[in-house]
This record gives structure tokens, C-alpha cells and sequence, in this order.
């Protein structure tokens, strides 16, 4: 738009910018509220005349800004975009041509999005646009309407074929009479195909001025499937150097199921093999193969009947070939056979040589100069014809004097001589092989000459059942169906002693030809023979241009059995045919090469057609308007600064926040998982210093006298130890780390809801890595040694149920608890009855030689259980008045408490350290002795 | 009363107050006695100023804060001096019953028009909505500054009323502005007790 690259998708509602003259009238005399203020002469002022000689006007600044944010709005909803595109400065129409051949199928949709945004933008401008895709043909071109592209471009897709691109000449030619000056662009695929070359050549005469645009990608397709010995080769071509070197090609079977994938490399190169090394009945299942991540219909190949390999069992009755291999049949079929068959052959170690070769399920078998005698062999082969085998046979002479019915047609026994010493007749050539022949398109050379052969009877429909003859007329192979099979018999040796075909090329071939009949026999209708070069195989699934396969298009006809070269309109490649014996046609011709197009007189743009995505310009304009409206609404507060002007100014701005967080919401910063994984401040802190933690039950109370209690016992271990500790903290369990403090005091309450299993499952982990939990169950008082156990019994109980509490013993007299610090008789807090539980130590060495005054295990206990209520005994205020009265009472029992904390705290500050101190006395006896 | 702009220092009522208990304090120390008109009887103590001063705060409390635009209408004895401070932008025509009320006894008195600077320059302009601080009432002006010269031509026919009646009853009237001394206004009246006549001065603001 006027040499801006902006442009706008519903410009029609640049019609309400009209509206903001109405707006600024409207703004103009609606004032601002007024100012407030109190004036006690309100009197006075009440009768005075107001004498408006103009009305209040809303300040300019203010004014300016809310038309400014009506104007944003309005933009916005006109969907304004930046676009390089919109910036073009041609005129006249434009004439858009699409190559949609498969080739352009992997790059469609950016064909489409340029195509889309080159004629959007034309049309914006008002030029006359037309799009012609080039499979569309003769047909003539029509300019569209700007609402028509969308559309349009749409419902094109790409054409599972190359279609020749000069069939759209004449329509293109009369669009330029109409339009001379109409630019022309033409999206190419880049792939010499259908005479690239020619039609730019054409293109640049018609029009004034043609571009050429293609992604400079190329393309990569498949041209054919080999199923040779051992693999399935798969022959790839590229139209580019630049296209993908390497890759994967699959192998999927009919029903789309992937059977294997092997890598590919150009390695520089246009063409490049892939081999499939399967197993053959897994090569067999093999119904296409794709390029993988190509998606268009080159980039597929499909496979039919004819193209598995078969396996051929041969059976010879010459037993004794193997000294002289030339005289043997087998060979000469071997060498003919090898390319495309696997070949089964009889060893003579089975005592059954056709049951064991036809229990290999071959599709062909092969007898030569071998009579099948009544038996089990029999049974075998007429089996194997009934299931749709290919019984080849070959004559000699143990065929000749052999007398079975497995032949195509009656033969007279004994063999025609036609030349020797003891015949006047010269060997005779092959006949030319007729349309209609099975073997119809092989040449018959003149060199083929047969000197011997067996002669069929003559009979009514010999002539149907013959597949090649003798320049006298008499058949060479003989055919017939049997059952669901089908007998073939040659009528001379497969070596050389009757005719030389076998040295021929012409052998291979007509073997070939009966192999791939294998199978496809079955399903062929058996009267169908003659019917072969009509057109009578119906389009069963075809390709799209993307390479799926669908039901075939209205516009696809069937195809003949012998239709060769790639798909075209009529004929879209797919399967064709019944869908017992599908037919394959493939978009690339058997060994087709791809090359580069050359677009001769044409300016290329290679690589043009990623266009920068236009930029839409409406979150931007919203986002100024709602600026501006929160300006406005700050600036409105400000002007009117009555208090409670501000305050409903204030819900406003909140309101325009609100808006604006709706409709705009902020990317949610994903914090929380690092929150989660940062260390908090207060684990830090801890595991800074060390630090006593006492455990908040929830009962106001009790938590308060655990802190003081805590809280003094700090102070007095600070006093009279090294153990300098930091300020106690409450801990909840199922959320805080507990790893960091050596002890922790939980007093127990039996009111209070039993902490969650993931608690239970910390504590656990605490006690299990070393820590100590003192529990006080507060209830000396109340308990009674061996009577029933008290509320806050029963709770830390049910408590410790999923905790792996060690045995537990009363605290005996010489555990050396009783002497980390001071000497102590027992634990004394707020009462001196209870008793205290930890964990058991080892019964006491009765080998020693004197009893040690102190006891200790390897390692402090996890759980020390004690019922004297310890914090309340140690719990003072700040002045050091005791803030709870103890049972029995004095001075001496506050402080033998306190010296029962400091030995709790020593103990699981120091192990068993303490239980060598004790020693240390002996210890420096004997050092001084 | 209870009205203070943000161009004076104090609101009305305090300036009021002080300016009343300063001149009972001034008076006393003059020998005379000094009563709360309708709240007290005239006392010649020491401490006049605590006896008033909780004499008011007492009834305050009793009766709440006192929304009366003049002070109760009885007669003052007879030959005392009344001072009457406050605002009096009622109509001047209750100021004169009132003051001939409290003054049928033959007591003379002076009258003290507490005025905010706010009132006597009306700063205002552009789209004002005036409030009186007691009652609902309101008026907009779109253009305040247009209104100017009509409300200062009222004001002073309003202190032109009431000095001519001060003047008529044989009362004095003298004005003060919040933003003003105090001990100016309490010199004007000392001057008038000097001279209990009737003065013929004009306003001074």
C-alpha cells in the first residue's frame, strides 16, 4: 500500500476512522469531572448565575489521547500486517502458474502459502490475478476474485503424475492476447520433465515479463525395484545435487505395514541404490517402498506379482549330470533362472525328490526330461497345480518315452528328428512370435534352431495352447491350465542336445515370462487368455500426488496387461486390476534418471519461496491502545484530584489491568519447578549451623514449651559445653528436610491427627541415616509400669507402625547416656518417675576383666522414648525463672534436668565417644605405670 | 466552623477557640469576670482558661459536636461586654435576631468573623464542584473562575450587612483571617475594651 509494506486484511473497517470526527466532537464537550472541594460560602455561591459563555473543554493532551486510542482500536480491528510482499509495486494482472506434479508434492503447501500471499497481495493492490496450475491443461484461465484465492488455492493438490506442461500453452497464450501486460509467475518443481526447457522457452516468447520461482530443493524419487539374488534392490534418482544426499528408503507391505529399512547415499551422485537384504518370502510381501520423509507419489514405488521373486524347484531325471555339468539340464535352467528366481534344486540324498522340493512351496517346478511315474510324486504335483503352481516341463529322452498326463497337451510319443545323419530335413527356426502369444514382444533370433523336438497330437485347440512354434508350424512350447496351475512343456531339452535355445537369450526370457506368470496364474481367468491387450485391468487404488493410496479418481481408465512407462492423467500410477493379481504402475518409469530444469530465457529465483510470514500488526496496536487508555485514565485521576475521584480512578486503571491481563496473558514464567529445586533459606540456615528442632504438634501450648524448653537448653549447653548452637526451629514433618539436625525433640500429643505416610516415610529416613528422635510421651504421672498404655502410649505407637524402630530396653544405669557429660542416675525432667526406652545395647562382655562404667553400641539410637516431659523441665523465661512447676519439685531436680538434656545432646553429638572417655582415667594409670 | 483550606494554618473553630480563651484570660487578668455564654457564669479565677476550656470540652462530650451556626439566643445581664466569635455566613438577618437577643438586656458585645483565606480570595478555576462541609449541598461550576467577581461582591454585601447591623445595635464587628496573627486580633480587641463605645472603624482585613 503506496510503497509501504502494509497492508490490511479487512480494510473496510478503516471506514470507522470516520467516526472519530464524531468522537472528537462528542470528547470535546463531555468536560472532566470536576474537582471537589468544600467551601463553607456554598451560600453565597447558590444563587449566583452561572454564566457559561463556552462550555468546560477536556484538556487537548487528553483529548488527543483518546482518539488516538479510538484510532488504535479501529486499526487494529482492520488487522493491519507488515508484509514485504505488500510493498510491490507492479501493476497490471498476474498470472500465477503451478508446476503440481508429484514433484512439487514435498514442498505444496509453501507452492500454496507463496502462491496465497503473492496473489492476496495482488489483489489487495487491485490487480487482475489468475492462477493456473499446469495439470489443469487446455482449459481457459479465468481471473479470480480476490475472495475466490483463498478458495482456489485450497482445493489444489498435487497430480500423482507429471503432467506435460504444454498442453496449458494455448490457454496461457490466450490470456496474454487479453492481458499483454500481465506478469507471470510460475512456481516450477525444478525437475526437467515434459520439456521444461521448451516451455520456458514458449513462455518467454508469449509473455512481457515471466519469472520462474522453485525452492532450488530438488527432488528425489524412486525408478524401480529390483528383486534380485539375495536383495531387493531399490534404484533411487535425484533431480539435484542440493536435494538430500542420504536417507532411509522402507519396504512396507500390501497393507502398509513397514517390513524393514535401509539407509541410502547419493554420495554425490544422481542416482544411488538401496538394498533390502531379507529373506525371499519377506522380499515377496514387499508391496511398495518409499523414500522416507519424501512425501510425494515419485518418491513411491509400487510392486506387483511381477516383480517378486519366485522360487523355482528343478528336478532333472539325468542323475548322473554332476561329472559334466554342460551335458546336465539343470544347469542351463540354473544360469537362465538366476536372475530372477531363487532356485530350489533336488539333492539326491531325499529318497523323494519332488515331495521334498515341493515342500518347499515353490511357485514354479521344474522337470527336465523326467516322467512323472503314479504315486506319491503324483499326488504331490497335482496338489501343487490344484494350489496354482507352474509346472514347467521339458522334453528328452526319458520324457519321451515316459507316458504320463501331465502335459499340456496329448503328445506322440517318441521324438521328431528333424535333422542328423538319418534325415533329410534341415533344423528348423522359431517362428515369429504372434500377437496374442504369451511370449508376444520377445524376438525369435535366427540363430535359435531346434533339431529335435516331441510332437504334440494334433487335436481342437492346439492352437490356443501353443506358445511358440516352429517356422513349420509345429509347437515349440505347449500351455494348458490344469486345475488352478498351469502346464507348461517345452517341446525340446533344457540342454543342448536337441536345440541350442537354451544358449540363448531368448531362454531367459521366455523363462522370465512363465515365472512371472507364476502365481498370477491363479488368479487369472482361465478363459481370459486371449483378451490380454484390451484394456481390462479397472483402477483398483491409486497414488495422490503425496504418494497415499486412495480410491481411484472418476477421470483414472483401466489399463492393459501389458501397460508399460509411468502413470499420466488417465492412467494415475497405482494398482490396477483384480485385486487377487494387482498390476502395479508406477509415477517414474522403470530406470527413469531426474535431472535439473532449465528454465533457459526465465529469470529463476531459486529458494524465493520461503517469504517471511507478514507480521500482523494487531496485538501491537491493541497493546498502544490499552497503553494510552491507562495514560488516560492515570492522567484523568491526576487532573480530577478529588479523593474519591482517585479512587474510583483507581478501580478503573484496575479494571484496564484486568482487560488487559484477559486479553493478554502474560507467559506464565515456569519458576515454580526451580522454586521447587532451590534449597529454601531456612534448610540452608540449618545446615549452616548446627541447630536442636523440636517437632510442632499443632497444640499451641505444647509447641511453646518445646521453644523455651529448647531455647534454654541452647543457652545452658552454650554455658557449660562446646556445643554452641543456633536457636531451636519447629519442624513440621511432612514438609521440612530433617536431616539437618542431630536431634529432634517430639513431645507426643495424643489429640492431635497421626502426621501422613510421606512424614512417617521422612522420619523414617531420618532415623535409618543417623538422626535421633527423643519422643516424650508427658506422661509419667499417668502411666504405670506394665499397665495399660496411656493415650500418648497408643498414639506413638500407632505413630512408629511403619518405622523401623529398633529393640528397645530401658535406659540401663550404665548406658552411657547416663555419662556423655554429667553422671546421672537417670532422666529427670518436669517429673522424675518415668521411664525412658532406647534403642538395646549388646549384653555386656562377660569375658571382662572388669566391668566398664559404661556401655555403648556402635551407634547413637535412633529413638530414645522418654515420658518425663523434659522441655517443660527445662523451660524457662528470659530471667531464668522456671516457667513450670516440677514434680516433686527444688532447685536440684531443675538441675539435674537440664544436666539430662545436656547428656541427651552430648549423646547424639558425640556417639560413643563418651564410653572411651570414661577410660580415660585407667588409661593414664597405665601410660604412667 | 470546622473548616481549615489548605491556604490556612488552623481550621476556623480552633482559631476560634483560641482567640475566645485568650481574651477570657486577658480579661480576668484585667480584673473583670468572665462566663461561657450559656455554659457557665462569670468567674474571676486563676485558672479561667482550664475552667472554659473543660466547660466546652464537657459539653462537647454531652451533646456531641456542636453543628450551630450561632450561639443560643439568651440575654445576656446587663451591662456585661459579649464577644461572639465564628463565622456568621448564615443570613445576616438570624445574626441580628441573635444578636439582639443576647443584647435585650442591654449587654454591647463585639463580633469576630472568623473568615478562611480560602473564602476571601477564592482561588478557583476551571470545572469545580463546591461542597458544604455539613450539609448535602452542592454546586457545580464548569467555569469557576467565571463566578469570581459575582461571589466577591456577594461577600462583601454580606460583611456590609452585618456591619450595619453591628453598627445599628451599637455592637462592634471586626474580621479575621485564619492566616493572620492571632495577637492581632486580640490587640483589635483590647483596643475595644479600652473603648467599650461603639467604634466607627471600618473592616479591616
Amino acid at each position: 500500500m503506496l510503497g509501504v509494506p502494509l497492508a490490511f486484511a479487512a480494510p473496510a473497517v478503516l471506514v470507522a476512522l470516520v467516526g472519530l470526527g464524531v468522537l472528537y466532537y462528542l470528547l470535546r464537550v463531555t468536560p472532566p469531572t470536576p474537582r471537589q472541594t468544600l467551601f463553607p460560602p456554598l451560600r453565597l455561591l447558590l444563587g449566583l448565575d452561572v454564566k457559561e459563555t463556552e462550555p468546560a473543554r477536556t484538556p487537548w493532551p487528553i483529548l488527543a489521547l483518546r482518539l488516538a486510542v479510538a484510532a488504535l482500536i479501529i486499526l487494529a480491528m482492520a488487522e493491519p500486517f507488515w508484509s514485504r510482499l505488500a510493498a510491490t509495486d507492479r501493476s497490471g494482472p498476474l498470472l500465477m502458474l503451478m508446476d503440481d506434479g508429484w514433484a512439487a508434492a514435498p514442498t505444496f503447501e509453501k507452492r500454496v502459502d507463496f502462491a496465497r500471499q503473492r496473489l492476496e497481495a495482488a489483489a489487495r493492490a487491485g490487480r487482475i490475478v489468475a492462477l493456473e496450475p499446469l495439470s489443469r491443461g487446455a482449459q481457459d484461465i479465468v481471473p479470480l476474485d480476490a475472495a475466490q484465492v483463498d478458495g482456489r488455492l485450497r482445493s489444489l493438490a498435487p497430480s500423482p503424475f507429471q503432467p506435460p506442461r504444454t498442453t496449458a500453452l494455448p490457454a496461457i497464450e490466450r490470456f496474454l492476447t487479453g492481458w499483454p501486460d500481465a506478469e507471470v509467475v510460475w512456481i516450477a518443481d525444478g525437475v526437467e520433465w515434459e520439456g521444461a526447457r521448451e516451455f520456458s522457452d514458449k513462455l518467454g516468447r508469449l509473455a512481457k515479463s515471466a519469472e520462474v520461482v522453485t525452492t532450488g530443493a530438488g527432488v528425489r524419487a524412486v525408478s524401480g525395484a529390483d528383486n534380485e539374488a539375495g536383495a531387493l534392490v531399490v534404484r533411487l534418482t535425484r533431480s539435484d545435487s542440493s536435494a538430500l544426499a542420504k536417507g532411509e528408503a522402507r519396504a512396507l507391505d500390501s497393507q502398509g505395514r513397514e517390513i524393514g529399512r535401509t539407509p541410502f547415499d547419493f554420495a554425490g551422485q544422481l542416482t544411488a541404490d538401496a538394498r533390502f537384504e531379507f529373506p525371499v518370502e519377506l522380499r515377496n510381501e514387499v508391496s511398495r517402498v518409499v523414500i522416507d520423509g519424501e512425501r510425494s507419489a515419485g518418491a513411491i514405488w509400487l510392486m506387483d506379482e511381477r516383480s517378486r521373486r519366485r522360487r523355482v524347484a528343478i528336478a532333472s531325471g539325468a542323475t548322473a549330470d554332476i561329472a559334466q555339468p554342460l551335458l546336465a539340464p539343470s544347469y542351463y535352467l540354473k544360469r537362465a533362472l538366476q536372475p530372477f528366481a531363487d532356485i530350489v534344486e533336488w539333492r539326491d540324498s531325499s529318497t523323494d525328490p519332488i515331495v521334498a522340493l515341493l515342500a518347499e512351496k515353490p511357485s514354479v517346478l521344474v522337470l527336465a526330461d523326467m516322467s512323472v511315474a503314479p504315486g506319491p510324486e503324483r499326488e504331490a504335483i497335482s496338489q501343487f497345480l490344484d494350489s496354482g503352481g507352474v509346472l514347467l516341463r521339458f522334453a528328452g529322452t526319458r520324457f519321451a518315452a515316459g507316458d504320463d498326463d501331465l502335459t499340456p497337451t496329448d503328445l506322440r510319443r517318441g521324438a521328431r528328428l528333424l535333422s542328423g545323419a538319418l534325415s533329410w530335413e534341415r533344423p528348423k527356426h522359431i517362428a515369429p512370435f504372434e500377437q496374442g502369444s504369451f511370449f508376444h514382444g520377445l524376438a525369435a533370433p535366427e540363430e535359435v534352431t531346434v533339431s529335435r523336438q516331441v510332437l504334440a497330437e494334433p487335436e481342437p485347440g492346439l492352437t490356443e495352447k501353443t506358445w511358440a512354434r516352429l517356422a513349420d508350424g509345429t509347437p515349440l512350447v505347449t500351455a494348458a491350465h490344469r486345475s488352478k496351475g498351469l502346464i507348461a512343456l517345452f517341446h525340446v531339452t533344457a540342454d543342448t542336445t536337441w536345440s541350442n535355445l537354451p544358449l540363448s537369450g531368448l531362454f531367459v526370457d521366455m523363462l522370465r515370462r512363465i515365472v512371472e506368470q507364476a502365481d498370477a496364474v491363479a488368479a487369472s481367468d482361465a478363459n481370459g487368455k486371449s483378451t490380454q491387450t484390451q484394456a481390462n485391468r479397472a483402477p483398483w487404488r491409486t497414488l495422490n500426488g503425496f504418494g497415499a493410496l486412495e480410491p481411484p479418481p472418476a477421470e483414472a481408465e483401466p489399463i492393459s496387461d501389458n501397460f508399460a512407462g509411468p502413470g499420466d492423467a488417465a492412467h494415475p500410477p497405482g494398482f490396477y486390476g483384480p485385486k487377487e493379481s494387482l498390476m502395479a504402475v508406477n509415477a517414474m518409469a522403470s530406470g527413469q534418471t531426474l535431472a535439473r530444469a532449465d528454465y533457459g530465457p526465465l529469470t529463476v529465483h531459486e529458494g524465493a519461496l520461503a517469504v517471511a510470514p507478514p507480521i500482523d500488526l494487531r496485538r501491537w496496536l491493541l497493546l498502544a491502545a490499552l497503553i494510552f487508555f491507562l495514560i488516560d485514565a492515570i492522567a484523568s485521576v491526576w487532573l480530577s484530584r478529588g479523593k474519591a475521584l482517585q479512587r474510583r480512578g483507581a478501580v478503573a486503571a484496575a479494571i484496564a489491568v484486568a482487560i488487559a491481563l484477559c486479553g493478554y496473558p502474560a507467559p506464565r514464567p515456569a519458576h515454580a519447578a526451580e522454586a521447587a529445586a532451590q534449597v529454601s533459606r531456612r534448610d540452608m540456615d540449618s545446615a549452616l549451623s548446627a541447630r536442636l528442632a523440636y517437632v510442632a504438634t499443632g497444640d499451641a501450648a505444647v509447641d511453646e514449651t518445646s521453644k523455651e524448653g529448647l531455647t534454654t537448653l541452647t543457652q545452658v549447653l552454650a554455658l557449660r559445653t562446646s556445643a554452641e548452637l543456633a536457636e531451636p526451629i519447629a519442624l513440621n514433618p511432612a514438609r521440612d528436610e530433617l536431616a539437618f539436625y542431630p536431634l529432634v525433640y517430639w513431645p507426643v500429643v495424643a489429640g492431635e491427627p497421626q502426621p501422613s505416610p510421606e512424614a512417617r516415610a521422612r522420619l523414617a529416613a531420618y532415623m535409618k541415616n543417623g538422626g535421633t528422635v527423643v519422643f516424650d510421651t508427658r506422661d509419667a504421672l499417668a502411666a504405670q509400669p506394665d499397665g495399660p498404655p496411656t493415650p500418648e502410649g497408643l498414639w506413638l505407637r500407632s505413630l512408629l507402625k511403619g518405622v523401623d524402630v529398633p529393640q528397645l530396653e530401658l535406659v540401663p544405669r550404665d548406658h552411657v547416656l547416663t555419662k556423655t557429660f554429667y553422671l546421672l542416675d537417670r532422666i529427670v525432667g518436669r517429673t522424675m518417675v518415668g521411664q525412658t526406652w532406647i534403642e538395646a545395647l549388646p549384653p555386656p562382655d562377660p569375658n571382662e576383666r572388669m566391668q566398664r562404667p559404661a556401655r555403648a553400641g556402635d551407634s547413637v539410637s535412633p529413638i530414645i522414648i522418654v515420658s518425663d516431659d523434659l522441655a517443660a523441665g527445662w523451660a524457662s523465661d528470659r530471667e531464668g525463672r522456671a516457667l513450670f512447676p516440677l514434680v516433686p519439685g527444688g532447685a536440684r531436680q531443675r538441675e539435674l534436668a537440664m544436666r539430662t538434656g545436656v547428656n541427651l545432646v552430648m549423646y547424639t553429638l558425640t556417639g560413643n565417644y563418651k564410653a572411651d572417655q570414661v577410660h580415660a582415667k585407667d588409661i593414664i594409670e597405665r601410660l604412667t605405670r | 466552623m470546622r473548616f481549615g483550606s489548605s491556604l490556612a494554618p488552623t481550621s476556623k473553630v480552633d482559631r476560634a477557640a483560641v482567640l475566645t480563651l485568650a481574651f477570657a484570660d486577658l480579661c480576668v487578668r484585667g480584673g473583670e469576670r468572665v462566663g461561657y455564654l450559656g455554659l457557665t457564669r462569670p468567674l474571676a479565677t486563676q485558672g479561667v482558661v482550664e475552667r472554659l476550656a473543660e466547660a466546652i470540652a464537657t459539653d462537647e462530650r454531652l451533646r456531641g459536636p456542636s453543628e450551630a451556626v450561632l450561639p443560643p439566643a439568651a440575654p445576656a445581664t446587663s451591662r456585661s461586654f459579649t464577644l461572639l466569635v465564628g463565622d456568621f455566613l448564615c443570613p445576616p438577618e438570624e445574626t441580628e435576631q441573635t444578636i439582639r437577643a443576647i443584647g435585650a438586656e442591654g449587654a454591647i458585645g463585639q463580633l469576630v468573623v472568623i473568615a478562611d483565606p480560602i473564602e476571601e480570595i477564592y482561588p478557583f478555576s476551571g470545572n469545580v464542584e463546591f461542597r458544604h462541609p455539613a450539609g448535602k449541598a452542592w454546586f457545580v461550576s464548569p467555569q469557576a473562575q467565571s463566578l469570581r467577581e459575582a461571589y466577591l461582591g456577594r461577600l462583601a454585601e454580606h460583611r456590609a450587612r452585618l456591619e450595619e447591623i453591628c453598627h445599628r445595635l451599637g455592637w462592634g464587628a471586626s474580621l479575621h483571617r485564619t492566616d493572620q496573627s492571632t495577637a492581632e486580633a486580640l490587640l483589635t480587641l483590647r483596643m475595644r475594651l479600652a473603648a467599650p463605645e461603639p467604634s466607627s472603624e471600618r473592616w479591616s482585613a
